[in-house]
């Protein structure tokens, strides 16, 4: 989940990084070798050219890192801020302290109003804060994090689902319960607020927030099975298919009978609408193992 | 090994641990001690500080492990062995207070070990409310010593109890603590059908569902056909919740549909 942040984060200012006139001949060889450094792995190389580029004292290679990028109103500065604490990232150094420091002192350096683009790199650093307090399990500091960045911009939930995840899959052991708090329903309340939040910026329909919507609901104890079989009606072959299934499984009410057979002919569909390619083989053979245990356990199904 | 910046405190852990690796528990729970006792007043406070998410003090790290390497050792259930753990807990009695320490109440379940491997049911059953009584939110890690346990001299009064000041907690709900209702439901010979019955809607994959499922079925008057009728649909809906990799419990509960 970390990984698939931290690579859509990679894609986008790379084209960003890729947009910026540079003026400074010196800063735009630094730049073009910290990039292929950067999208090459070789991340701690990379994170020491950001660093070279970011205390250049040259005059005209300060004014280019002053400049602000139309795309996103952030100076290349903190782009490549950003970038850096990515490649720090991806060097393995997201725990330490010193990371930590730096990421808040430049999100501190780089704080403004949130302007039309959401993943800016002042969330990309954000992200990486995040990271570092996931790498130390600190339950506290990460909830902290997540509320403070979706109440500054409540367009960047979809950006923080690893969070959401890390507290909506629910844990059935104490000891394994990173956050096992005295406050999780505060939590909750305070996610649903977020969602709320983030609703009223009108976003695209995102399949990763409705499911999500679904796990908020079941943790707080809400029956989801209508909802889950509104979602897979509206998104039968997404990458959460598999776990809204089981969503749905589990929300199967023993009082209200005539949902087995619901549940039954969903089975049947989203099997035949999964597409015949290799990404979705799995979730086929998921579908038609869990019809082939329905038809066991009741064999009168089949003749539905 | 966690980031210890004292050299001579880094030094001693490193020994204890290495030590522990090789199973020379005696000698790896010696170097745990010395690390506790440094004199260095750097590490000193280092051994305060909160290197963990719960927030609590390293040193209680270490005096959990020393106990871990003296029970590996064999001094479970030595005089010394429980001495030592009560002077742990009584430690960080004040400032565990109000906080869910983990190395905290792992103290606590070494000490409960303790009295459990020399069957003293009641010291062990007076460390368990001695515990709960103080935080009763560490009953989620503690509610299976009851069930192994076997319920042996507890009383079941204060043990609801217990649990009431538990729900009133707004920590996180686990399965464990409501499984451990039902038994008490069980041992107090009082119908858990409806306590079953929403249990095994809430936890269907739990570890002990068979269990429940026999509770459920004894639970069961069978001449109230609306009752026999939500047992039925109850089943078939736990079969279905099940993974289908849980061929035997599919089977298990199969038997039990059929059999009506």
């Amino acid at each position: 989940m970390k990984k698939a942040i931290f690579l859509l984060a990679l894609i986008i200012s790379t084209n960003i990084f890729a947009a910026m006139e540079i003026n400074n001949p010196q800063l735009s060889n630094l730049v073009e070798k910290a990039k292929s450094l950067y999208t090459t792995q070789k991340y701690p190389d990379a994170a020491k050219s950001m660093l070279t580029i970011l205390n250049m004292t040259n005059e005209t290679a300060k004014t280019d890192l002053s400049r602000i990028d139309s795309e996103t109103g952030y100076p290349l500065a903190a782009i490549v801020q950003a970038y850096r604490m990515m490649a720090l990232f991806g060097a393995g150094k997201c725990a330490s302290q010193d990371f930590k420091n730096e990421c808040l002192q430049s999100l501190k350096k780089y704080k403004q109003k949130p302007g039309k683009v959401v993943l800016t790199p002042y969330i990309q650093i954000y992200q990486q804060l995040l990271n570092h307090y996931f790498s130390l399990n600190q339950s506290r500091e990460i909830e902290n994090a997540f509320f403070e960045i979706t109440d500054y911009d409540p367009r960047t939930l979809p950006y923080f689902y690893n969070f959401l995840q890390k507290i909506l899959i629910k844990p059935v052991d104490p000891a394994n319960d990173e956050l096992s708090h005295p406050h999780y329903k505060e939590t909750l309340e305070q996610i649903k607020q977020a969602v709320v939040k983030y609703e009223k910026t009108n976003p695209p329909l995102n399949p990763q927030i409705q499911y999500f919507k679904i796990k908020l609901l079941e943790a707080s104890g809400e029956d989801v099975f209508k909802l889950s079989t509104d979602y897979l009606k509206k998104n039968p072959a997404t990458e959460n298919t598999k776990l809204i299934v089981e969503t749905m499984r589990d929300a199967l009410d023993p009082d209200k009978p005539e949902q087995i057979k619901q549940y039954y002919k969903m089975l049947t569909i989203l099997a035949i609408k999964q597409p015949s390619d290799k990404e979705h083989i799995e979730t086929v053979s998921f579908l038609l193992n869990e019809k082939k245990k329905l038809e066991t356990i009741l064999p009168e199904l089949r003749n539905q | 090994m966690l980031n210890v910046r004292n050299p001579q405190l880094s030094n001693l852990v490193a020994r204890a641990e290495t030590l522990r690796n090789e199973e020379n528990y005696y000698e790896a729970a010696d170097y745990y001690l010395d690390a506790i006792n440094i004199k260095n007043p750097i590490a000193q406070q280092e051994l305060k500080e909160n290197k963990f998410p719960d927030k609590s003090p390293y040193c209680l790290r270490l005096h959990l492990i020393r106990l871990l390497c003296l029970e590996k050792a064999g001094e479970r259930t030595s005089s010394t062995y429980e001495k030592e753990c009560r002077t742990v807990i009584a430690k960080y009695k004040n400032p565990a207070n109000g906080k869910l320490w983990r190395h905290y109440i792992a103290v606590y379940q070494q000490l409960i070990n303790h009295y459990s491997e020399l069957h003293n049911s009641p010291a062990f059953n007076t460390t368990l409310f001695e515990i709960l009584n103080s935080e009763p939110r560490y009953l989620s890690f503690l509610a299976y010593f009851f069930i192994n346990a076997n319920f042996s001299g507890i009383s079941f009064e204060k043990l609801n109890s217990v649990i009431e000041n538990y729900e009133k907690s707004n920590a996180r709900k686990y399965p464990g603590v409501d499984y451990l209702k039902l038994k008490v439901l069980e041992r107090t010979n009082t119908n858990a059908f409806n306590s079953a019955y929403d249990f095994l809607r809430k936890y269907p994959r739990f570890e002990y569902v068979r269990e429940v499922v026999d509770l459920l079925e004894n639970s069961l008057d069978k001449f109230n056909s609306a009752q026999l009728k939500r047992y039925n649909n109850a089943l078939k809906v736990l079969a279905i919740k099940q993974p289908v990799k849980n061929t035997e419990t599919i089977s298990f509960i199969i038997n039990k549909i059929n059999k009506k």
